[in-house]
């Protein structure tokens, strides 16, 4: 009895689906719309180094790199796509200059690399070195623009006050000459005084460094300031 | 006077026979408890005696007859008779407890269904549900961490998965109550999430990647989760809290219906906010901490128990349902099992089991560009057993017929809409037959020295045109002698992985990795030779201090061909048969269990040399385990766990786009576990506090990190 069960069991779930099914097999898949597979690698044009997070924007579709400017995106092709209608691509990202293509796309896989201009200034070093016995500090920076030093507008010290509620107070920093006309060299004297015997050789501030172009790029960077290891100047003290 | 002495000489030894004195010990074979009370005659005589309160006896002077036999019996034990000729004297005898009545017992079904009890020879590591409760370990996966060799894998959210001696996941076959559970999916490996660690009644680890019976296409091993159905009348719930907004409420009834039907049911409710981390290449950027992500988890099971004639009728459903989002990952998980299961009184096993699954995935780099991947699995098994005995042989049959079926839909949600750009329906079958025949040499006339020969064959044939015939070889060696039991083992084998459906999909895409690769047209089956040396000792003490020492050793050896190596490459797979891989092993371990009756004390070790480092990531080369447990009978008890991991390899694309390994350094970490039980009127209460680490090591490419877990819970039983 219980065998015929079974048996009954068996035939009603071998029947009730496509009965090939149990005993053929498909491996393959069937791809319902022509896609396009891309790939490839968005670059600094400068460095040439990845840009991490560039977006790009194939018509509507749109898909980001990864932190080594690799990017992956399926595309699909419609019908006046695949009769060679073209594709806007537009290829952004922080701090870089837009880049914007028109292709036709064909259903293979691709490779497309992009190239971006860096636009905004870039700090390259910076020292904070006390001194007049710890009643002012003096700090340099050097800056670079790729679209040479001739376009940063201003360069400033943002100095955070000992408490958090007092605020910061900006200086803005003064250019020297320079012979390199992509990085330029800047220096101001801040008013800074510590109780060293208070703050027992560790201070606790910082500073952030800012920097902005004729194109309103910037670059911002967060420095910490530490008297026991004071920085070296980058160049000679020339006041 | 020389005749004199040669009369004397020759009254002596024809006088020797005619008067015997027999004395001996009388053990459990199981546990090498001493049998008090266990009848010792000859047969058709009223020469006998009973044993001691320590197993021992001593027979009074008789004459010995030509052809007497000796009797050893006990209430509850299969009757020994033993040729008294081959008696040597004084020697110990071992009986073995009788297997209960049919219906009497459901986990004596359990073991007879058990195939693992009939495979080749190989180390087999259990755990069972009140170690498994003490450990107060919320999935099961980190219960696993007890055992040796046994390393766990993934993470809460992607699936937890197990690997036994530096193998892949995909290469350990799970089995939850007989039904294999391994996902349909590239990786091949069963979510161990699926079932709940409180529905589990024993955890069984078979290592070795010779088992033609269960072990087809799992070179690491094969693990048997047998879920918990009892014959009492019984109600218990459960309530868990934990770090990270962990929320746990389980429900489980047995209710024998009528003498000959039972029916018992698990539900656990579960939800969790885990804090996960991800790498560059996930998020492309820093690694970012994101606090935002959810799990919602449901496990059901049902289980119906009809016994009649000798015959036990079993059906059971298991669900299982996961949904979870993180940042540019959406996940709904959906797992439904059912099986019907029947067992004849004369071994015959006959299972049925569909096992339906639905994944919808829903992955975005960037937030208008949504890809939606829908994967549906189903598996559909038949499987038939028969176990043959007959005098010192035993065949054990198997039938395989596995339907595996995979629907997935691809789909792309950007600015202008949703549309659907890819579909594929993979099917295929296959049908496999093996038979493990083994003899049984007895080599001394006690029966406490055997000598067991295994020879297994296995066909697997399948639709799409594979077919293979594989091979194995063990000896066994069991070996009693006073307190001691050797087990020394050999076995070697042949055995075959063939390429799941979406690997078989994705055969068109091969890639090269490495120098030694060749791109083929289609994929071969990955195909596996090891054998393995090994022993498992025991000494039962007679003293009350503590029950047993053991000691088991295993030099293993496992080599791969026509490894298939897939990894994901943007939102696609690419994936490569790359030569070979040698896995070479030892794996020690020792156990001092139950002194002064509470404590057991665990240390385990196992050295690992992978040829092939992009082939089988993060696998520790060595690792260390030192466990201690102690159970106190008024209901105090403690369990913790240490380990080391050693240096692992894992794998990573670099700056152009190139595949590469990178070393890891290992770890360590402590497991804490305490609680008390107690009985308050007719209930039985459980309050544990546990604390462990959270691992998450499920790719190097996406996350690596571990968290610090703490959880309480309270449980309540009744019955």
């Amino acid at each position: 009895m219980a065998q015929k069960i079974g048996l009954i069991i068996i035939f009603l779930l071998l029947t009730s689906c496509e009965p090939e099914k149990y005993w053929g097999s498909q491996l393959e898949g069937e791809a319902l719309l022509e896609t396009a597979r891309i790939s490839g690698q968005v670059t600094n044009f400068y460095t040439a180094e990845g840009v991490s997070g560039a977006r790009l924007k194939f018509a509507e579709t749109e898909t980001a790199a990864n932190i080594y400017g690799f990017y992956y995106l399926n595309y699909i092709l419609s019908e006046d796509e695949l009769r060679n209608k073209p594709v806007p691509v537009t290829i952004t990202a922080n701090n870089y200059y837009p880049h914007s293509d028109i292709l036709t796309l064909n259903s293979a896989d691709l490779e497309l690399n992009y190239v971006l201009k860096y636009g905004a200034p870039l700090i390259l070093r910076k020292a904070f070195v006390p001194a007049n016995l710890g009643l002012s500090a003096l700090v340099q920076a050097e800056v670079l623009d790729y679209q040479g030093a001739e376009s940063i507008t201003e360069v400033i010290v943002r100095l955070y006050q000992e408490k958090p509620q007092q605020g910061y107070e900006y200086y803005p920093m003064r250019r020297l000459g320079s012979d390199n006309t992509l990085s330029a060299n800047y220096s101001v004297n801040v008013p800074f005084s510590v109780d060293y015997k208070a703050a027992g050789f560790e201070y606790h501030q910082s500073f952030d460094l800012i920097v902005v172009d004729n194109e309103a790029f910037d670059d911002t960077v967060h420095f910490g300031i530490n008297l026991r290891d004071p920085d070296v100047p980058l160049f000679p003290i020339s006041d | 006077m020389k005749n004199g002495l040669w009369v004397f000489l020759s009254f002596l030894l024809l006088s020797a026979p005619l008067s015997a004195q027999l004395s001996g010990l009388v053990l459990d074979a199981k546990n090498n408890d001493p049998l008090a009370g266990a009848n010792i005659y000859l047969a058709g005589t009223t020469i006998g005696t009973t044993t001691d309160s320590e197993g021992y006896f001593q027979l009074p002077d008789f004459r010995p007859s030509p052809g007497d036999t000796l009797v050893i019996s006990f209430v509850g034990y299969i009757e020994k008779r033993l040729k008294l000729s081959n008696y040597r004297n004084p020697s110990t005898i071992y009986l073995t407890a009788a297997a209960l009545q049919l219906g009497e017992n459901i986990e004596s079904w359990a073991d007879r269904l058990d195939l693992a009890r009939q495979e080749m020879p190989h180390i087999t590591a259990e755990v069972k549900a009140a170690e498994i409760e003490r450990y107060g370990s919320a999935e099961i996966s980190d219960v696993f961490k007890k055992i040796p060799a046994v390393r766990l894998e993934g993470n809460d959210i992607d699936g937890r998965q197990i690997q036994i001696r530096g193998s892949n996941a995909g290469e350990v076959n799970v089995y939850l109550d007989g039904i294999l559970i391994n996902d349909l999916s590239a990786g091949n490996a069963a979510d161990l999430s699926l079932i709940a660690v409180e529905n589990i009644h024993k955890l069984e680890v078979l290592k070795g990647g010779s088992l033609p019976l269960l072990g087809s296409g799992a070179f690491g091993g094969v693990i048997n989760i047998i879920s918990r159905h009892e014959i009492e009348s019984n109600m218990q719930f459960k309530s868990r809290l934990g770090s990270f907004e962990t929320r746990s409420h389980q429900l489980s009834l047995n209710v024998p219906v009528h003498k000959n039907f039972y029916l018992s049911f698990f539900g656990q409710i579960s939800s969790m906010k885990p804090e996960i981390e991800y790498f560059p290449s996930e998020r492309f950027s820093e690694k970012t901490s994101a606090a935002a992500i959810e799990t919602d988890k449901t496990n059901l099971s049902l289980n119906l128990d009809y016994f009649i004639g000798g015959h036990r009728l079993n059906a059971r459903v298991y669900q299982y349902s996961l949904e979870y989002s993180k940042p540019g990952w959406q996940d709904v998980r959906r797992n439904l099992l059912a099986a019907l299961v029947w067992n004849t009184r004369n071994d015959f096993t006959l299972s049925i089991s569909q096992t339906i699954g639905r994944d919808e995935v829903d992955r975005s780099t960037v937030a208008s560009t949504h890809y939606l991947y829908d994967y549906d699995t189903q598996r559909l098994n038949l499987r038939t057993t028969q176990k043959l005995e007959w005098r010192r042989i035993e065949l054990n049959l198997l039938g395989d017929y596995f339907h595996d079926e995979l629907e997935n839909i691809s789909r792309l949600k950007n600015l202008a809409g949703t549309s659907t750009y890819y579909r594929s329906e993979l099917y295929d079958n296959r049908l496999a037959g093996a038979a493990v025949l083994s003899f049984t040499d007895r080599i001394d006339s006690l029966g406490n020295k055997y000598l067991k020969t295994f020879i297994g064959f296995r066909e697997d044939l399948t639709a799409s045109g594979y077919s293979r015939f594989t091979n194995n070889f063990g000896l066994n060696f069991d070996y009693r002698r006073g307190r001691w039991n050797h087990r020394p083992f050999f076995s070697y084998g042949k055995n075959v992985r063939f390429p799941t459906l979406i690997e078989s999909a994705y055969a068109g895409e091969l890639s090269i990795y490495t120098a030694t690769d060749t791109i083929r047209q289609g994929l071969e089956p990955e195909f596996n030779s090891s054998w393995e040396v090994g022993a498992e000792s025991e000494y039962s003490f007679r003293t009350p201090l503590i029950r047993s020492f053991s000691l088991a050793l295993s030099l293993f050896h496992n080599q791969i061909y026509n490894k298939i190596l897939t990894r994901p490459f943007g939102d696609a797979l690419i994936q490569s048969q790359i030569g070979r891989n040698t896995t070479r092993g030892a794996e020690l371990s020792a156990a001092l269990k139950e002194i002064w009756s509470g404590l057991t004390l665990t240390a385990s070790a196992m050295k690992l040399d992978i040829s092939d480092k992009l082939l089988y990531d993060y696998k520790p080369e060595s690792s260390l385990s030192l466990q201690a447990e102690y159970f106190h009978p008024a209901g105090f008890y403690l369990t913790t766990l240490y380990f080391i991991e050693g240096r692992s390899y894992a794998w990573y694309y670099d700056q152009s786009n190139t595949l590469r390994t990178t070393r890891i350094d290992g770890n360590w970490d402590v497991d804490l576990s305490a609680g008390y039980r107690f009985r308050l009127g007719g209930f039985e209460f459980n309050l544990q506090a546990s604390g462990y680490n959270l691992f998450d090591n499920y790719s190097f490419d996406y996350y690596y990190l571990r968290k610090k877990f703490l959880q309480a819970s309270l449980s309540v039983k009744h019955g």
